[in-house]
């Protein structure tokens, strides 16, 4: 049965678990809500895209030799916690069940698996989990950002998503009725001028000046 | 950048189109996912109506690792051409190069040139030239190289192309012999040793303004190797030959002799001479090999196109760069040397004092052009260690203006917060610059001999600065007409004149500067005042203004002072701004060292003190920016 977007965060019941961020002329990036996000083995229909999930299929399955879910990245307050299920190392040094991660790190999984893990910028608590092996989830994903409040996405070297053709930056703002922008751009959702209350989490097309041009789209789960 | 079709849309039966992926020399890119999941890129093919999709099809079914798949070409109900290749998620060689702005690892670039001699030599077994080898077109995966665009350059060509010159990207790699029409397979092997020849240093051999000087530097003008590793010199000096029939023979030979020179295997370059530069009879076969129709246009629309620019073309090279000059010159310094002392005390004696200065202007000028060319002829014999290329690739590339990157005539956006904060800094930083000017001339004791004559020099020398800076900020990034920008910048330079006035008056520091324009009086004689002006004062003001409203108006400050400008400070902009107020500073008598030195301390400050940013941190100029 496909179901409805599933909800984490007790009180916020508009926000997916997950979300796939199409944009233009810079890739696609897997945004994950929760504050828990598992990595793990891609099985039959555990691709991001996938239109029945298993319940117990990891929020980024790779193709590659792992655990079903392998490693677990949990946000406490504004620090992140490896939870190792199966063999992982972080910047060399095994991980014994539980690690809190630094700023920036490097983290091996069995199977040849390298991920880099990083919090772009100081003044929000989102993560970023990028691929640096050749493993990859079975629909092609440049990276995932653990999403705490807020997601940066624009030229700067600070940003969570690196869109190195835009004028601005634009930044998506967890809201109690979805995710909404803030930008000094101005900014088209579905065609009509964007305002701050309005949200983006429902597929809504995002359009601003030069190359700017994005979509969240929600992963639909299976409850 | 606006794409035809948005997310979700279908216009292919099968595939939804999920985003945009890039807009090049043939058409959109989307990435899109077929109903069964398959990720795939699909290629709008636009502005080619007359296609001919046979022509694609030869390469259709081509297989091997290092060559992007077609998987099918299909219309749609539209009418609309679309070609379904493989999708590949890693960077371009193009990105990969732009974040090694001085060059990869030689390593490095071994390894991308065999996974791309391995795929261009599979054509080239079958009969197949790229035609189309740039670093758009290469893509790396996992480590892995994959070539693009195989099959659609030909296929382009054949139908209503114009000169493949869409993108002056592609004219970078563009081989001589592509001016007549002649598209063998060692177009795609200079086109390859070019790409290496990027890779190692960071900027590709030949550059320049425009499309033309860049394709005339293809056909006559010899790379400079000498920013090379010595041991890759010979391998890229054959790859890169202007004669098809001179050039390394086959891509894989020229990979194996790239590895060979790197891993320090003695190579016999004699056997390689006498099997590159081929018979006459094998001359004669390519010059008369036949030329299908479409390559035939081809090579006359190109050789138009160079008639037709030959006037822009003859100035591609600069002038004392052709070895042929150096007699010329090296008269006219000796003649500049001996003319200098003789007719200075002459002219100066009948009171025309312009010429001597403009004699020392191009007696310099001379000597510094004579001085650049025999340190290039030096450089030539004796090329660069191998252990110094990278230094001397970073010392060249500075010289170079890359035109891939916005300049100052580019337009672009900056937000008004951004411009007072750029316009605010920056001549925050110009009175440090000032200040730390004067203070350093006023110790050589040589202008300036007083606290109040260097501080008067000082404060003025940062409103210079801060005239040509403010109101070039205001333009900075848009289309303005350069006349206004120096009305504008002059009227600011005789605010500066009027305030220089007022210092020096409160400073009592008093220059002897005269009215030479008789305005002073002529108030006094016609003005019916009751008191007459004192003639030295308003001298002095209308001197000042006289001179800082020309020297403000005389030059491209605007130019001088973007944020996009080449290098961050051009000494050639500080000499030839000295000139001017050396000029100038004779017409108002002001006295020559302070006119001098208000010149090179104004262009200075405002260069080092105006907002610069790195060319390879800039972003790429668009079209349109090109066709300006």
């Amino acid at each position: 049965m496909i179901s409805a977007i599933s909800h984490h965060d007790a009180g916020n019941t508009a926000i997916a678990r997950r979300y796939m961020a199409w944009i233009d002329g810079v890739g696609n990036w897997l945004i994950v809500t929760s504050p828990e996000m598992t990595i793990g083995r891609a099985t039959a229909g555990t691709g991001p895209l996938a239109r029945i999930r298993e319940p117990d299929a990891a929020d980024c399955p790779l193709v590659a030799n792992l655990s079903r879910r392998h490693v677990g990245f949990q946000r406490i307050d504004e620090s992140y916690v490896l939870q190792a299920r199966s063999a992982a190392s972080v910047n060399g040094w095994p991980v014994d069940e539980r690690i809190v991660l630094p700023q920036s790190c490097s983290i091996e999984l069995s199977g040849g698996v390298q991920l880099g893990f990083s919090v772009p910028n100081q003044l929000s608590a989102s993560a970023r989990v990028t691929f640096q092996s050749s493993h990859r989830p079975p629909t092609s994903v440049d990276g995932v950002i653990l999403m705490a409040e807020t997601c940066v996405l624009g030229p700067g070297s600070n940003t969570h998503i690196r869109c190195e053709s835009w004028p601005d930056s634009v930044i998506l703002v967890r809201t109690a009725d979805g995710i909404s922008l803030k930008s000094q751009l101005p900014l088209l959702v579905d065609g009509r001028f964007s305002t701050t209350k309005q949200t983006v989490s429902n597929g809504q097309v995002v359009r601003g000046p030069d190359s700017v041009q994005f979509r969240l789209e929600p992963l639909e789960e299976r409850q | 950048m606006r794409f035809r079709y948005e997310p979700e849309s279908k216009p292919l039966d099968g595939y939804t189109i999920k985003r945009a992926i890039d807009r090049g020399g043939f058409g959109e890119v989307y990435y899109a996912l077929s109903d069964a999941g398959k990720e795939v890129a699909l290629k709008l093919l636009q502005d080619n109506l007359d296609i001919e999709l046979r022509g694609i099809a030869q390469c259709l079914n081509l297989k091997h690792p290092n060559l992007l798949s077609i998987f099918d070409v299909r219309e749609n109900d539209a009418g609309e051409h679309w070609v379904v290749m493989e999708y590949v998620s890693g960077d371009t060689l193009d990105r990969i190069i732009r974040d090694h702005p001085n060059g990869l690892l030689p390593r490095d670039v071994e390894k991308l040139l065999q996974g791309i001699a391995s795929g261009v030599a599979y054509l080239h077994e079958r009969g197949i030239v790229h035609r189309d080898l740039k670093p758009a077109n290469i893509y790396r995966e996992n480590g892995h190289v994959k070539i693009g665009d195989v099959g659609l350059a030909k296929f382009i060509a054949e139908s209503q192309r114009s000169a493949q010159t869409q993108s002056v990207g592609t004219v970078y790699y563009m081989a001589p012999e592509i001016a007549h029409g002649r598209y063998g397979k060692e177009v795609d092997i200079y086109a390859i040793a070019v790409m290496t020849y990027e890779m190692l240093i960071g900027r590709v051999p030949f550059d320049g303004e425009s499309t033309g000087e860049v394709l005339m530097k293809h056909l006559s003008q010899e790379p400079d190797l000498s920013v090379l590793p010595s041991k890759l010199q010979p391998v890229l000096k054959r790859a890169l030959q202007k004669d098809p029939l001179q050039r390394t023979p086959t891509i894989e030979q020229f990979a194996t002799e790239f590895s060979n020179a790197l891993n320090g295997v003695q190579q016999d370059w004699d056997a390689f001479r006498n099997v590159g530069q081929g018979g006459t009879a094998e001359r004669q076969a390519y010059e008369q090999k036949p030329r299908n129709d479409a390559e035939h246009r081809y090579g006359r629309r190109v050789e138009t196109r160079h008639a037709a620019r030959r006037g822009e073309l003859a100035s591609a090279q600069p002038w004392y760069l052709d070895q042929r000059n150096w007699w010329w010159m090296a008269l006219a310094f000796v003649l500049s040397a001996v003319l200098f002392p003789v007719i200075l005390p002459l002219t100066f004696g009948v009171g025309i004092a312009l010429i001597p200065f403009l004699i020392l202007a191009g007696f310099v000028g001379v000597g510094v052009v004579t001085i650049r060319w025999l340190i290039r002829a030096f450089s030539d014999d004796y090329g660069v260690p191998a252990d110094d290329h990278r230094a001397g690739g970073h010392a060249i590339r500075l010289n170079t203006h890359y035109v891939r990157y916005q300049s100052p005539i580019s337009e672009r956006s900056l937000s008004v917060p951004e411009r007072i904060a750029e316009a605010s800094g920056s001549i925050a930083v110009a009175v440090v610059c000032a200040a730390l000017i004067s203070l350093a001339v006023l110790a050589t004791d040589a202008v300036m001999h007083s606290p109040s004559e260097a501080v008067l020099f000082g404060i003025v020398t940062a409103l210079g600065a801060a005239a040509a800076i403010l109101p070039s900020k205001l333009w900075e990034g848009h289309a303005t007409d350069g006349m206004f920008r120096r009305l504008v910048t002059g009227l600011c330079g005789v605010g500066v004149g009027v305030a220089a006035f007022a210092i020096g008056d409160s400073l009592m520091v008093e220059l002897p500067v005269r009215d030479v324009t008789g305005v002073t009086e002529f108030v006094n004689r016609h003005g019916h005042l009751p008191v007459s002006l004192s003639t030295s004062a308003i001298s002095t003001m209308i001197g000042y203004a006289t001179f800082f409203g020309v020297l403000l108006v005389a030059r491209r400050w605007w130019y001088h002072v973007d944020s996009y400008r080449p290098k961050r400070l051009r000494v050639t902009s500080v000499f030839w701004t000295a000139v001017v107020a050396t000029l100038f500073g004779i017409v108002v008598r002001l006295p020559l060292e302070w006119a001098a030195m208000w010149g090179v301390a104004i262009s200075t400050t405002a260069q080092l003190a105006s907002v610069w940013v790195h060319p390879a941190q800039r972003p790429q100029q668009s079209r349109s920016d090109m066709a300006a």
